[in-house]
């Protein structure tokens, strides 16, 4: 399938600060993948490089099929952006502003908008700078969503939304893209924030992509793995790369297996640990798995 | 298209207040132009102090805040300098969104704003020309500040940057234009220069250009503000440097100017000064101020020339360095229009007629005004030295005319090339320190700075002396300049384009003639405007002859008596009695403190001493050691001091001092009363010859002509051509040979010089009628005479300088010794007869009684 955007070697400093620092990265059509990293990791300085709000200094990326550099009207009219900064007329209505919008969306939708309207709750008459936040960021939501987008970007949609409006935000979110099988690519430093939404994950870490792959493959590769021991010792040398953060406590070694096969699991247990009980291996959440990661990286705050 | 409108409309609802204040101001703006609000009281005295119109002043302030502000907000809502525009991932193409941008600027904040002066221009039957070319002017004048505004607002990136850059610039500016009045060649007038247009289209260029390219690489503040500080220092630097770049057409000369390349710029000797006007360093160098007073030869009688210097050299004959204070400081000419005043007179005598008499106050009546050279310092050691002086001129021709003529009646109007004069009303001042008549004047005038005719300029303080007020009488001729006017302005919009002015001429009447009229009557005057309007300019180039700096070097009096209080003949007497006598042999010192000490006390006296008075004798015993001490002592000090000295030069200079004093006849030419009165004459001639060219005082004039040397005619003619007197006709009437060229010298003054009465409580008789009494000419007796007569008969005793006039001229029968000062007797016997009465006897050289 032919990834919505594509990321290739993309350079972004910023006078002595590297932002961005060779990323690749595919988001195929129909996945919703969440950008996940640390505040100042790069996330956002991606989105506006891929939104042609900043140039890239070196690299390319492709969205839609097309340069970057070269989004242009055409272009947005396919493209949904939601951010945390971005500016809304705050002078507007939530009416006047689904108005002032629509006549730029050939494909706007107005029975659709007036769906997600209600569906949001949104009040017509008030305007946009007495909002909440929250209801700020599903006024901007259904302000690109109502042309039916074919990508819609989201740059921390979620930060400093309390846990009842971001519920609601995701569960309408969720409900869109599986009818609409829009493309999405979210980014947040939060997993809780997207790991209901996901099914591809991105993880970026000063500049650097350290991961791209599916939640699915992902929580099947990964286990977290507990042996008991017979007789209290020390972590023997030569464990395999892929245990992360294996430790020690009496005569209990935990770790979690980030390359899961359960009989080459069991004889390497058997082989490092002969005098143990067989392993036991428990199934992990995203969240965990990103804990374990994040203690391998030293990725603070995920 | 449509999201160029649909943007333009959410521009307009998002604006909507501020277009609201706008389109008030712009109405408020017409209203007062066109007198619906506060129409300026012209009878009030509010006028004469100078008070300023409330809603005017805050119409002009808050319009222009609007007109900057909007654009700002309009670039504001969508700032490039934001990365996170809302439009900026909106399918909104940046032709759509600044061309909506663009499109209300000029829809909603150019448009009406030019249309607005346009139904006020139009409705005040200006010329559809002027007006087109005057709306073509303020978008010249509008798109600069358009595009600064909004060039500036977007460097930034929310209301709080922009406003607080905003303070930051307004101080950087205000630092900067203090620091820029000290930095030769910085002014912004637009009266004679490009410059400030051009100034103003490159820091709106660079700062459109600095905003593109801040969107474009995202600079920090630091970034952004260091360049718009270079921005300023480059736009700054081009505005310094000589470059037009619109044609101004000032000094292109005007087909009758070139015509006239024959003139040449004739500056005599005696008419190039130089003042010592202080010492400035304590190696004792002289500040020397130069200026000459060129001649035109051939200049029409309606015509005045200003001068001014581009440029001066003053080169030693030693080649040693002076010091040019001034250098490339040109003054900028049209702002001193008032000095070259003059010739209105002989254009309002012209358009009267002869017998109107012009009473003027405290008026100046020559068609130039001598032009200064510059400051040179100079050192002491180059005084004796020759130097010659050369200097680059410009002269700047103007020509009087009558523009209109009005009846004192309210409403009364008409229009001129220019615009409009509208009567608005006449008022009779009475009490408050003095009487005078005020008419309100309305002025609906094109100001335009490209046109290149200084009469189309906005009318500004120092512009609007362009303008002479007359009040004229037609029952009595009785015609008054103004002597001072009040100006208004109402200009909604800054000074470049359509002003309406108000006028405020007043025409004192605290004289001894009376009002002109009362309430009732003033409508049986005319006002008449006269404007002097820009011919051209020359350039000219002169190089003085070469003269020595000492021999230019002026003392002035010490100015003792400066109280105008005579000092008794007993203290004169005691306090002279008290001086030490200095002893024939004395120190060139000692006697140098005594005569200055005598000189002073003697001008205290302020009276001329008997000439038996022992202290002429006391001072003759001095002069034969001490001879240029006295001769250094007269050109500094006062008529009695000078009268002393003579004396006693006269009294005590040996027969071989005659070389000597004959010698210091240039520095001081009293010594010439000397000369004649020892007979050195012969021996003196060439001297006395000599002194023609830098001019010959009075002094020195009786001796020149007691050799009635016919070589020296035309240059004693030319002396008395240049500043006709009386006291020079009393002596070249004496030459029987000058005497017919004398008389077409005095009816040529007489015929060509209006009668000006120049009056301030007392009446001073024009230089032309003195002449033209002594010279014989009925009709000037017959013009004296009238003047005495218009005299309240009260006030005729006080009017002395009138009644000697007619005195020294009349053969008065039953004059004795004792009535001959008695005015009150004098103005009797003038009052009983009439100019008709007289007969000018040629042989007795004044007006006899005919024989009845």
């Amino acid at each position: 399938m032919t990834p919505v955007i594509e990321i290739q070697n993309l350079k972004k400093t910023f006078r002595k600060t590297v932002a961005i620092d060779g990323l690749n990265l595919q988001v195929p059509a129909g996945s919703v993948t969440a950008f996940l990293g640390p505040n100042g990791a790069g996330k956002t300085t991606t989105i506006k490089c891929l939104l042609n709000l900043h140039s890239p200094d070196a690299g390319t990326i492709t969205v839609l099929g097309q340069d970057s550099r070269k989004l242009g009207p055409a272009a947005f009219q396919k493209i949904a952006y939601v951010s945390e900064n971005q500016e809304l007329p705050g002078w507007m209505t939530v009416q006047q502003f689904f108005d002032y919008c629509r006549p730029m969306y050939p494909d706007w939708d107005k029975a659709f908008a007036a769906k997600l309207a209600k569906q949001f709750d949104l009040p017509p008459n008030t305007k946009l700078k007495s909002l909440s936040r929250g209801m700020k960021m599903k006024a901007s939501l259904l302000s690109s969503l109502a042309y039916r987008p074919r990508l819609v970007v989201l740059d921390e949609p979620f930060s400093g939304l309390d846990p009842l409006v971001r519920d609601e935000f995701i569960r309408g979110l969720l409900e869109l893209t599986e009818e609409e099988g829009w493309s999405v690519f979210v980014s947040s430093h939060d997993i809780e924030e997207v790991e209901r939404l996901a099914d591809r994950v991105a993880i970026i870490h000063q500049g650097r992509l350290q991961l791209e792959e599916s939640s699915q493959t992902l929580q099947a590769r990964f286990r977290s793995v507990e042996v008991a021991l017979t007789t209290e010792m020390t972590l023997p040398s030569g464990m395999p790369s892929a245990w992360l953060n294996a430790e020690i406590s009496g005569r209990m070694v935990r770790f979690t297996d980030s390359a899961y096969v359960e009989h080459r699991l069991a004889g390497e247990v058997a082989r490092l640990f002969p005098n143990s009980a067989p392993p036991h291996a428990g199934p992990m959440t995203l969240r965990e798995i990103f804990v374990a990661l994040a203690r391998t990286y030293r990725l603070n705050g995920l | 298209m449509n999201l160029l409108w649909h943007q333009f409309r959410c521009d307009l609802r998002a604006n909507r207040l501020a277009l609201m204040a706008w389109s008030v101001m712009l109405f408020l703006g017409l209203g007062l132009n066109l007198g619906w609000i506060e129409a300026p009281d012209h009878h009030a005295k509010t006028l004469l102090e100078g008070d300023s119109n409330f809603w005017a002043t805050a119409v002009l302030v808050v319009g222009w805040l609007l007109f900057l502000l909007i654009p700002a907000l309009l670039v504001l809502a969508n700032s490039p300098a934001k990365t996170d525009s809302f439009l900026d991932t909106r399918p909104m193409s940046k032709r759509d969104l600044y061309g909506a941008k663009v499109l209300f600027i000029v829809l909603l904040i150019v448009l009406p704003m030019v249309l607005q002066e346009m139904v006020y221009l139009r409705g005040s039957g200006l010329a559809a020309g002027w007006v087109v070319h005057g709306m073509l002017e303020r978008v010249m004048w509008i798109l600069p500040w358009l595009g600064l505004s909004m060039g500036f607002t977007a460097l930034w990136r929310n209301g709080r940057e922009w406003t607080a850059a905003l303070v930051t610039a307004l101080a950087g500016v205000a630092v900067f234009s203090t620091v820029a009045n000290f930095i030769p060649n910085s002014g912004m007038g637009m009266g004679s220069s490009s410059r400030p247009v051009m100034f103003l289209y490159v820091t709106a260029g660079l700062v459109l250009m600095l905003a593109a390219l801040n969107h474009r690489f995202r600079w920090s503040v630091v970034k952004r503000a260091v360049g718009l500080v270079l921005i300023l220092v480059v736009s700054t630097v081009l505005l310094m440097l000589p470059v037009e770049v619109l044609p101004v057409k000032r000094h292109a000369p005007d087909p009758m100017i070139a015509a006239r390349t024959e003139f040449p710029l004739k500056v005599r000797p005696r008419d190039f000064y130089l003042f010592c006007t202080y010492v400035t360093n304590s190696d004792g160098d002289i500040s020397l101020q130069a200026s000459i007073n060129p001649q035109l030869d051939k200049l029409p009688r309606d015509w005045v020339i200003d001068w001014s210097c581009r440029d001066s050299e003053l080169v030693p004959d030693s080649g040693h360095p002076v010091l040019f204070h001034e250098r490339g400081r040109e003054f900028n000419i049209f702002q001193w229009q008032y000095q070259v005043d003059g010739a209105e007179a002989g254009v309002l005598s012209k358009f009267l007629g002869p017998e109107a008499l012009i009473f003027i106050q405290n008026g100046m009546f020559q068609p130039y005004w001598s032009a200064g050279l510059g400051r040179f310092l100079v050192p002491v050691s180059l005084l004796p030295g020759k130097s010659v002086l050369k200097s680059d001129l410009t002269g700047n021709i103007f020509r009087w005319e009558v523009a209109v003529s009005l009846p004192v009646v309210a409403g009364k109007s008409t229009t001129d090339a220019y615009g409009r004069w509208a009567i608005l009303g006449a008022t009779n001042l009475n009490g408050e320190g003095w009487r005078c008549i005020q008419v309100a004047v309305e002025r609906d005038q094109v100001a335009l700075s490209t046109s290149g005719d200084p009469a189309m300029e906005s009318l500004s303080p120092p512009t609007c002396c362009q303008f002479k007020f007359v009040l004229y009488d037609e029952n009595s001729r009785r015609a008054q300049f103004s002597e001072q006017q009040t100006f208004v302005n109402f200009n909604i919009g800054g000074e470049t384009s359509f002003p309406r002015n108000f006028l405020v001429p007043v025409f004192n009447t605290s004289t001894i003639y009376g009002a002109l009229a009362d309430n009732r009557t003033l409508g049986r005057l005319k006002l008449i405007v006269l404007q002097k309007k820009y011919l051209g300019t020359i350039h000219r180039h002169w190089e003085s002859p070469a003269f020595t700096l000492a021999d230019y070097l002026n003392t002035s009096s010490s100015g003792n008596n400066m109280k105008n209080e005579q000092m008794s003949p007993l203290e004169f007497n005691q306090r002279l009695g008290a001086l030490p006598v200095p002893l024939p042999g004395s120190s060139r010192l000692e006697v140098g403190i005594y005569l200055n000490d005598v000189l002073r006390l003697v001008e205290a006296r302020a009276e001329r001493l008997p000439d038996n008075h022992a202290l002429i004798g006391q001072l003759a015993v001095l002069v034969p050691k001490h001879l240029e001490v006295f001769v250094a002592g007269l050109p500094a000090t006062s008529f009695f001091g000078q009268d002393v000295l003579h004396r006693a030069i006269v009294q005590g200079a040996l027969e071989s001092q005659r070389g000597e004093i004959i010698a210091a006849l240039p520095k001081a030419q009293e010594l010439a009363r000397v000369i004649a009165k020892r007979g050195w004459l012969e021996e003196a001639r060439p001297t006395l010859n000599s002194l023609f060219d830098r001019g010959v005082s009075g002094a020195a004039l009786p001796a020149n002509a007691w050799f009635d040397d016919p070589a020296t005619y035309p240059k004693m003619l030319e002396q008395f051509q240049a500043y006709p007197n009386t006291y020079e006709y009393d002596i070249l009437h004496l030459l029987p040979g000058l005497a017919t060229n004398l008389d077409q010298a005095v009816r040529d003054f007489y015929d060509q010089w209006p009668k000006v009465i120049d009056e301030n409580g007392q009446v001073r008789v024009p230089q032309a009628l003195s002449v033209g009494l002594r010279h014989g000419l009925p009709e000037a007796l017959t013009e004296t005479y009238r003047m005495f007569e218009l005299v309240s008969a009260p006030k005729r005793r006080d009017q002395g300088q009138l009644i000697n006039t007619l005195r020294d001229n009349l053969e008065i029968p039953g004059m004795t010794r004792k009535n001959r000062a008695d005015y009150g007797w004098l103005a009797t016997w003038l009052a009983a007869h009439r100019a008709k009465d007289f007969q000018y006897d040629a042989a007795r050289g004044r007006f006899v009684l005919k024989p009845t």
